[in-house]
């Protein structure tokens, strides 16, 4: 009966308002329900007593019905919602602090490993004096390479910083070569030395790659995360600033003002494959966002009323505990799919902008300046209504 | 911020566990339809449910832990009965000059479970009654839920003389000459 009901509800609600709202309301009304009927003796007696009664079934079936309609009405706004907008300003003054920080603990991060990149331009440096080092004639002929010494240790110490997979600074890496490079110029080759050379370039080679990769992984962390630029506004949540470097790329990439165009971009991508993969992942994200809600309703709800009419401790304390974890993981998964989403809709304005232009009428700008200069006189004029020239395609 | 939200949570959480260890203090108790004599058998019938309407998982007590059980002591209707009052055995003495007499329920009479009641007269008759209006002490069961049953019977020796003497002993039955339906409130 469920099945030939599910069946007929979802060909009354678009595919996505079906999974992303109607699934998750259904699952957590009939899980409250189940709940509501074990600890509360009087509701079970009522759900056993109206088991039958098509009457109450048709009018729950109907109840449901307007719910999840309403639900799926306001799932943007949910979503907004997670984003930090429509909140009271002094949480969102106090949340935007916490998201500066943030911020500028990955701007910091980002400045100290562009530095250290920029340090190890030096590298092939360092291995050309580790060379010449080497081949430095005359030797110190009575003296034997300790690899317990300043430059053996380090290496020693620097050769399990590298197992560990940590970076490596290039001001240790210098100090490391200076070491070895002063051994290598007045000690005989010996095994434990030409080893100990061979160790430092493998470290050297290892950390180039490694702070370049960290850079790039900082970097993308910071550009996927936040607005572009630091002036930017700040989002007072994690979700609504991967929101904001959304509109950020656009206008800093192209001046692109994705907001007003992003209806209109929409309607070049309609019948693109691509387009059915955003709309697919913008499904998955309302998914979760439905989740997110519905769980922390239903987890508040439940403490209130356990808080106030309930009996059960071991109850009480697995939904205090359970209940934001649930929360918690939602958020967290629907911030994760955010960044695939929001990968997408960037995507999407690099691949389809010039569409929107030919679909406007007007002419592809010949230049990346030109292209900047059209997007903010399309702005002006079709958000601001300025109203000056622009010339229009001819048409073939 | 974090931090703050983190404790507001874990105040609220740990307030909300001090109400219900509060309110978990109190328990539901069956209370009784009527009023039940010290000695009484309980039976589903005589139990009311507690009211816990708003209770949310209340530790109610199983019914099945009352019936079939004696109590040692007379409880009013509407007042609590409380697993304390419970006994497994009945506790009666015979008044002076008296004797008790276990009167074996056979499967017909079984159904005087449901009915009779301590403080009850019954008379024991076939063609002629060799015992009229003896009291009843007690209903007592070898188990709670099945097993034989006996009517503890306070007979005079006279009485206890007649039914002893009396030939046909098997074609006896249970008959109440008097009630005590008490007060049901």
């Amino acid at each position: 009966m469920l099945g030939t009901l599910i069946e007929k509800l979802s060909a009354l609600l678009s595919k996505g308002a079906f999974v992303a709202s109607f699934i998750p309301l259904l699952a957590f009304v009939a899980a409250n329900f189940a709940l509501l009927a074990v600890i509360h003796l009087p509701s079970r007696l009522w759900f056993l007593r109206h088991k039958t009664d098509a009457e109450f079934i048709s009018a729950a079936v109907l109840a449901f019905l307007i719910a999840a309609l309403i639900f799926a009405t306001i799932n943007t706004w949910l979503r907004e919602l997670m984003e930090g907008r429509f909140w009271p300003a002094r949480i969102c003054g106090a949340l935007i602090k916490g998201q500066r920080d943030r911020l500028q603990v990955l701007t910091d991060e980002n400045r100290r490993l562009q530095r250290n990149v920029r340090g190890m331009r030096r590298a092939p440096r360092w291995t050309k004096d580790l060379k010449d080092a080497r081949e430095t004639y005359p030797k110190t002929a009575d003296l034997v390479y300790n690899r317990d010494g300043p430059a053996g240790s380090l290496i020693r110490d620097l050769t399990e910083r590298k197992k560990r997979g940590e970076l490596i600074e290039p001001e240790t890496l210098a100090r490391a070569v200076d070491q070895l490079t002063s051994e290598l110029r007045i000690t005989p080759m010996s095994p434990e030395l030409d080893a100990d050379q061979v160790e430092l370039n493998d470290i050297i080679r290892f950390s180039l790659m490694k702070n370049r990769s960290e850079f790039v992984r900082v970097f993308k962390q910071r550009q996927f995360n936040f607005p572009d630029d630091e002036i930017d506004p700040v989002a007072p949540t994690a979700m609504g600033n991967i929101a904001f470097s959304i509109r950020s790329y656009a206008r800093s990439r192209y001046r692109v003002d994705i907001e007003t165009f992003w209806t209109r971009l929409q309607k070049v991508m309609q019948g693109e494959p691509f387009y059915a993969v955003l709309q697919d992942a913008k499904v998955q994200l309302d998914f979760l966002v439905s989740l997110f809600w519905l769980s922390l309703v239903s987890t508040a709800a439940w403490l209130i009323a356990l808080a106030t009419l309930g009996y059960s401790l071991w109850l009480y304390l697995a939904i205090a505990i359970a209940g934001p974890l649930a929360v918690w993981t939602e958020y967290w998964l629907a911030l994760q799919n955010y960044r695939g989403f929001a990968d997408l809709m960037r995507s999407s304005v690099d691949m389809y902008r010039m569409r929107l232009l030919k679909e406007l009428n007007l002419s592809e700008p010949s230049g990346s300046r030109e292209e900047a200069l059209l997007w903010d006189a399309l702005l002006d004029r079709m958000a601001y209504g300025k109203d000056f020239y622009l010339s229009y395609r001819r048409s073939e | 911020m974090k931090w703050m939200i983190i404790s507001a949570y874990a105040l609220f959480v740990g307030l909300g566990a001090l109400s219900i260890l509060s309110r978990s203090q109190q328990t539901f108790e069956f209370t009784a339809l009527r009023d039940l004599p010290a000695n009484h058998r309980v039976l589903d019938s005589d139990l009311r449910e507690p009211e816990n309407a708003w209770a949310l998982a209340p530790s109610l007590p199983q019914s099945s832990k009352y019936t079939g059980k004696y109590l040692d002591r007379e409880v009013d209707a509407a007042a609590p009965v409380k697993l304390a009052y419970l006994k497994t055995r009945p506790a009666f003495k015979a008044a002076p000059n008296t004797e008790l007499f276990p009167w074996l329920l056979n499967d017909g009479e079984r159904r005087w479970l449901e009915v009779l009641d301590v403080g009850w007269r019954v008379d024991l008759c076939a063609e002629t009654c060799p015992v009229m209006d003896a009291p009843v002490l007690a209903l007592e069961c070898t188990s709670p839920t099945s097993g034989r049953c006996v009517a503890v019977l306070q007979l005079t020796t006279c009485q206890r003389d007649k039914l002893l003497a009396y030939p046909n002993k098997n074609k006896l039955s249970l008959a109440v000459s008097k009630a005590e339906l008490g007060d049901t409130k």
